[in-house]
């Protein structure tokens, strides 16, 4: 029976046994205060007011009444004073009076009507006492006043004074017997409190540990199973017979451990899946990586071509105006050359003719010289007969032995004049040779010079020609110039276009490159995380027919 | 004592005045019919007939060149082995310039004394004509009539 009933019925119905318990312990408190309260005012009621108004009466009696007489008499206050006085005190015992009998008809009782009677009387003779001192004090008969004082009012005040005492007395005895008997009712309460808590506080503590152990317990396995689980160990199932939360939640938990055992092998499974296609992953990354690389590498290549290009073009147009203007030059070069060679051709054409007088004059020159030659050749012929002629003499001398012996110095001194003209001849025929030699070097160079004048004069005419014509062609080059000029700048422009082109290129490729570079990290990342996955789900422990 | 002097080849040679009879210039000389080669002819002297040898052709195997210093001494040549008492004949040389007054003849002797030790060859004391090595030339010596017997007149 107990198994069927919930846990939190249980503890609605512990709980309101403990309310219970605790209420009715208050109600049997509040109704002992009562008790006590109720006795305590009994005792007021009865006991301390009538006390209180006696003690009053008595104490007007002596302050009001009698004071003022004595007074009166002894001549300290005016009789209208003490009339005044006396009155208002007659007034207050008045009321005083009444205030009890009120009382005692408020709360009459059996027992407490002897004390009231005793009274009636006092009062009655008081009343009438005092109506005979107001007759004597308004017909001002101060002189019965002193034997009236000694005869009523001083018997009054000591029969006040008894009556009085005697009373106190017998409320003293009642609320002492009221006392007692609240005393040993607060005893006997008191005794039967303290067992009803005591019975309350075990019955309680008994429920306590049986509601606490009946939860403890399924909390204890649960959490035994989850110590399980949280150290990967899927294999175990709950076993719980209870049908309340508890059941509901192993039920759950059960199911929650099925569950994770599908979730763990179909995640170690993916765990497998996803290592593999990582790797793959990052090899492709690799791959494409490399490729960034090598599309940067060869994009930089292309970029620093396309600006050697540029910078060729850019050149080249440079060059290309410089040509321009080596054009221009050159036109004005050949004409003003074309100029000065018809100026050469002039001056060659004269210096034809010149050499041709020159030749003139040589040959004339050698003409001269042929005839010194004779003429030499006569002197010399001439020295060489006298040098024999001496010879012949020199022996015919010596024959004639001593009578020649003058003759023989005559002539030696012939042949050596002979032989001095003959040197003399030599020389001047050397000299003749010289000039003659020169001259007709002279002519030979002359003649080649006048040669290649001529040829010179002919290659001026072909220069002239081909400076004509070149000149014509130069002035024909201007416009292509323009036009490679213009393809020029459009191939310049082209390449800085294509420059801007591979540098955004290079861009994108290495953004794409941070990008695989940052998704290359990224699988490392997921490789390890997912490596850790797979350590993290290899520690779980899994039903062996899952595994 | 007079010396003419002349060069034969590359050799100079000096003669002695009383063998010359007279020097005549270079005549282009008649050829004559079977004589050797260093017989270019005869010469008209004074309207004899004299043979000319070319002493170059025959002495150093190179006839003398044509040249006004190229002359032809004529001298009285007297050889008893080709039964000649006195003829003259006439010698081709060249460089006939120049003649040599030898005051002291016996000098030349005392050179004919050493020349057996230059074999054969008779040089003259070379302070006789300033520094010239000169030979000696003997007419006999250097012309054996074997030579000249063929010689016409």
């Amino acid at each position: 029976m107990l198994k069927t009933i919930s846990i939190s019925t249980r503890l609605f119905i512990f709980t309101g046994l403990l309310l219970l318990f605790a209420a009715g312990i208050g109600f049997f408190a509040l109704r002992n205060i009562e008790t006590g309260n109720i006795a305590m005012s009994s005792v007021y009621n009865r006991h301390v007011i009538p006390m209180n108004e006696l003690h009053s009466l008595n104490h007007l009696l002596r302050t009001g009444i009698i004071r003022p007489v004595d007074q009166l008499l002894l001549a300290q206050i005016t009789l209208s004073q003490c009339q005044a006085r006396v009155s208002q005190a007659i007034g207050q015992i008045n009321s005083h009076w009444q205030k009890l009998h009120d009382l005692h008809v408020a709360g009459s009782h059996a027992s407490e009507s002897d004390w009231l009677n005793s009274t009636k009387s006092l009062a009655i003779m008081s009343q009438h006492t005092l109506e005979r001192l107001v007759v004597i004090l308004r017909t001002q008969k101060t002189i019965h006043l002193s034997s009236f004082k000694a005869k009523f009012l001083d018997p009054l005040a000591s029969q006040y004074s008894e009556i009085t005492a005697l009373l106190i007395k017998q409320h003293l005895s009642g609320i002492a017997k009221a006392y007692n008997t609240s005393q040993n009712r607060y005893k006997q309460d008191r005794s039967y409190f303290i067992w009803s808590l005591l019975l309350g506080l075990l019955l309680t503590g008994i429920i306590s540990v049986l509601l606490v152990r009946s939860i403890n317990k399924p909390l204890g396995q649960i959490s035994r199973a989850m110590d399980s689980l949280m150290i990967g160990d899927l294999s175990g199932t709950l076993i719980y017979d209870h049908d309340d939360e508890f059941g509901t939640i192993i039920k759950s938990f059960n199911k929650m451990v099925t569950n994770l055992n599908e979730l763990i092998s179909t995640v170690e499974s993916s765990g497998i899946q996803v290592t593999s296609s990582i790797t793959e992953i990052a090899a492709s990354t690799r791959q494409q990586e490399a490729t960034v690389n090598e599309h940067a590498a060869a994009s930089n290549e292309i970029a620093a071509s396309t600006t050697e290009i540029a910078a060729t073009a850019e050149n080249l147009m440079d060059t290309m105006s410089k040509v321009t203007d080596m054009v221009h030059n050159t036109t004005m070069a050949t004409s003003l050359s074309h100029n000065r060679l018809n100026n050469i051709n002039k001056i060659m054409r004269k210096m034809e003719d010149s050499t041709v007088s020159i030749v003139n004059r040589l040959s004339v020159l050698n003409e001269k010289a042929d005839n010194i030659v004779v003429v030499t050749k006569t002197i010399n012929k001439i020295a060489d007969q006298t040098n024999l002629l001496s010879l012949n003499a020199a022996i015919e001398a010596e024959k004639a032995g001593e009578y020649g012996a003058g003759f023989s110095v005559v002539s030696s001194e012939i042949r050596r004049l002979a032989d001095q003209t003959a040197v003399a001849t030599f020389d001047i025929e050397q000299m003749v040779n010289d000039v003659r030699s020169a001259i007709a070097g002279g002519v030979a160079s002359i003649e080649k010079f006048a040669d290649n004048v001529r040829r010179s004069f002919s290659d001026v005419q072909i220069s002239s020609n081909q400076i004509s014509e070149v000149i014509n062609q130069v002035e024909a080059l201007s416009p292509p110039i323009e036009t490679v000029n213009n393809g020029i700048e459009a191939q310049s422009m082209g390449a800085r276009q294509i420059n801007e082109a591979v540098g955004q290129l290079n861009e994108a490729a290495q953004q794409i490159a941070g990008a695989v570079g940052q998704s290359s990290s990224i699988i490392t990342r997921l490789s390890s995380a997912t490596q850790a996955l797979r350590e993290s789900v290899s520690q779980f422990k899994l039903h062996k027919n899952k595994t | 004592m007079l010396l003419i002097l002349f060069k034969i080849g590359r050799e100079r040679y000096a003669l002695a005045s009383h063998h010359i009879v007279e020097i005549a210039p270079y005549l282009l000389p008649e050829k004559l019919v079977a004589q050797p080669n260093f017989v270019p002819g005869v010469i008209n002297y004074r309207g004899a007939k004299v043979p000319v040898i070319d002493l170059g052709a025959m002495l150093a195997n190179k006839p003398c060149r044509p040249r006004l210093s190229t002359r032809i001494i004529l001298i009285n040549y007297a050889n008893l082995a080709a039964k000649l008492s006195s003829r003259v004949i006439g010698l081709l040389v060249e460089e006939v310039n120049e003649s040599v007054q030898v005051n002291n003849p016996d000098a030349l002797h005392t050179a004919k004394a050493g020349a057996e030790a230059t074999g054969g060859k008779q040089y003259i004391n070379a302070d006789l004509v300033g520094q010239k090595m000169l030979q000696l030339f003997e007419p006999n010596k250097f012309l054996p009539a074997s030579m000249l017997g063929n010689l016409t007149p």
